[in-house]
């Protein structure tokens, strides 16, 4: 099978979320010798972005973004471990987590695969998340992008949280932080002092992809 | 007041309703008449019982009722009431005790429980992050992986666990407070239940093994007729289902036609045969899907503040829409004139019933509940 072949294969795989396909397919890639990194971003982020539009005009549903989401991972699986980074540039990270207290995780869920079809290295602390955890995980991976979501409006209170401990561990400014979920609107993301809130993943990931731009190189060190 | 007389005054107050329009088709014109009709419409008052009972099946009523058909507790009724989340989701008594707070504190011309969604989980067998003061309780793991585990909890017993405690609440509600006051109960929709036994392997499972899905669909349904039968013979006679993981935004026009207006359905039909009507309530923007959702037959239907009330109002055919006050941005964050600003707004826009778009958040303000209950008492017919 040609490259383009292949690739093409695997964005085909991750809309129509067939795992078996997108597994197959990205070992066919790496037996090729397609560039790992290529195989993630032209060929699964790309059928994981056609699905996030489709979401968006509401002609796939949560279904579809599940099924495709799993064969993304299913391919990317394969092809990581493989990744060479392009002129030793280390991936952006992603510390992702919901708010403690809030047990849901299918909204955190998806902005995890979208902003990981991003190119996005992701570090999920789950669910039910200690407030602390989320400073530890950004000091220790050098994050950039802070993500927090909840579904309750009981837990609103431990997101301010969360953004302030970045505050006082004297790192706010080394990372981006974006706060989403359905009782969360713009307003109240600048009331906490966080950077965003996105109406969906699609939109929370093309946000994350800009703003890392903003943020220096050597801020860490 | 005897059944006989009772049935009486209610032929009357219909009789009343009904001439009126007459009345004032044949006197225009005429002042004295028609000062006379309005005399009349004034005059007709109704128990708040029987002021919901119309409204929710488009019966003419002299004003609208002030009520939430949304979870109620708050932690200024709590501590008004001396009863406590987490204890008053467990305790029947705690329980109606901070349900009689609605009425009694803020002013909700309604009694409801519970004040969470996990019970349903729960009874199945799902582990429950246990709730706080200020939080309710949250289902944390999921009971049903396969086609085995929907057979195993095939005979279940309605008359165990939490379930049972809040069939307990309502009696006690119902005791007091029955003859008066409409007593509301909520459950989890059917396949908001299967998702969580399911988990999020379940919005794949609609997709792929259509078998297992409806399996689980109809054990689910199965459990909803039997719990609200259940709490209607305890004395619910308003019949909440509260079915978020259904919106057909999420999932689509598609699944939501196959698997959830079947089963909801049959709990609709299940509930009119003992004359209780239903209210089915799904978060997030539904305007779309507001015409399959009436297709249940469910008597109304309870929309979220990203809806637009006059939009929404042209979808139906004859369900009533209830909302849709923002329970965080209007009703705990803002003040009571906002809370009546926007009130006023949804009225303008003809909602039928005002209310929070969803559960009311536990540190919301009374004086705000009680601005959103002023708006609505003051909406006259």
């Amino acid at each position: 099978m040609e490259e383009s072949e292949i690739i093409n294969g695997l964005t085909n795989a991750v809309v129509n979320g067939k795992k078996d396909q997108a597994v197959e397919l990205a070992n066919q890639a790496l037996a090729a010798g397609i560039e790992p990194y290529k195989a993630v971003i032209e060929g699964l982020a790309k059928g994981m972005e056609i699905m996030g539009e489709k979401y968006d005009c509401k002609q796939a549903f949560m279904p579809h973004l599940l099924m495709a989401s799993n064969a993304m991972y299913g391919g990317m699986d394969v092809l990581t471990p493989h990744m060479k980074l392009e002129g030793g540039a280390k991936r952006a990270v992603l510390v992702i987590g919901s708010a403690e207290g809030d047990v849901h995780d299918i909204g955190k869920n998806l902005v995890k695969t979208m902003m990981s079809a991003m190119g996005f290295e992701a570090i999920d602390l789950g669910k039910d998340v200690p407030i602390g955890k989320f400073t530890e995980a950004a000091i220790e991976n050098k994050a950039d992008v802070i993500s927090v979501s909840t579904l309750m409006t009981s837990t609103m209170d431990n997101m301010e949280k969360i953004v302030k401990s970045f505050t006082e561990k004297g790192i706010r400014d080394k990372v981006k932080i974006i706060v989403g979920g359905a009782p969360i609107t713009p307003d109240y993301a600048a009331e906490i002092g966080a950077d965003t809130s996105k109406p969906d993943a699609m939109e929370a990931a093309k946000w994350a992809k800009e703003i890392v731009k903003d943020l220096p190189d050597n801020r860490w060190s | 007041m005897d059944g006989i007389a009772a049935g009486a005054v209610t032929f009357l107050r219909d009789t009343l309703n009904k001439s009126i329009p007459l009345i004032a088709c044949f006197a225009a014109g005429n002042t004295n008449i028609m000062q006379l009709s309005q005399e009349f419409s004034s005059m007709v008052t109704y128990t708040p019982k029987e002021r919901l009972a119309r409204a929710l099946t488009g019966k003419p009523v002299d004003r609208m009722p002030a009520v939430s058909f949304t979870q109620t507790g708050t932690v200024e009724q709590m501590e008004a009431a001396g009863a406590f989340w987490p204890e008053a989701n467990d305790n029947a008594e705690t329980m109606a005790k901070l349900a009689e707070a609605g009425h009694t504190v803020v002013g909700f011309e309604a009694v409801r429980v519970p004040f969470d969604i996990s019970a349903e989980a729960e009874f199945f067998g799902c582990d429950i992050k246990a709730g706080t003061k200020e939080q309710q309780p949250s289902v944390s793991s999921h009971c049903v992986k396969d086609m085995s585990d929907v057979q195993r909890l095939k005979n279940f017993d309605i008359t165990q666990g939490r379930v049972a405690t809040i069939c307990k609440a309502i009696k006690i509600l119902a005791d007091k407070y029955g003859k008066e006051l409409p007593i509301m109960a909520s459950m989890l929709g059917p396949f908001s239940l299967a998702q969580h036994m399911n988990g999020d392997d379940w919005f794949m499972a609609i997709m792929t093994d259509e078998e297992f899905a409806t399996a689980l669909m109809d054990l689910a349904t199965e459990f909803n007729i039997a719990y609200a039968k259940k709490m209607a013979e305890n004395g619910a006679d308003t019949m909440v289902i509260i079915d978020p993981t259904a919106s057909a935004m999420l999932i689509g026009d598609e699944y939501y036609e196959k698997y959830v207006v079947p089963a909801h359905r049959k709990i609709v039909d299940a509930m009119h045969e003992i004359n209780v009507p239903v209210v089915i309530h799904i978060c997030g923007d539904t305007t779309m899907s507001l015409e399959l959702m009436e297709s249940s037959g469910v008597d109304a239907i309870s929309v979220d503040q990203s809806v637009d009330i006059a939009t929404a109002k042209s979808k139906v055919n004859k369900a009533m829409i209830i909302g849709n006050l923002d329970p965080v941005a209007v009703l705990w964050k803002g003040t009571p004139d906002t809370v009546r600003e926007v009130s006023q707004k949804a009225i303008d826009a003809g909602v039928d019933l005002l209310a929070p778009g969803c559960g009311i958040v536990s540190k919301t303000p009374s004086v705000n509940l009680q601005a959103m209950v002023e708006s609505a008492k003051n909406r006259k017919y």
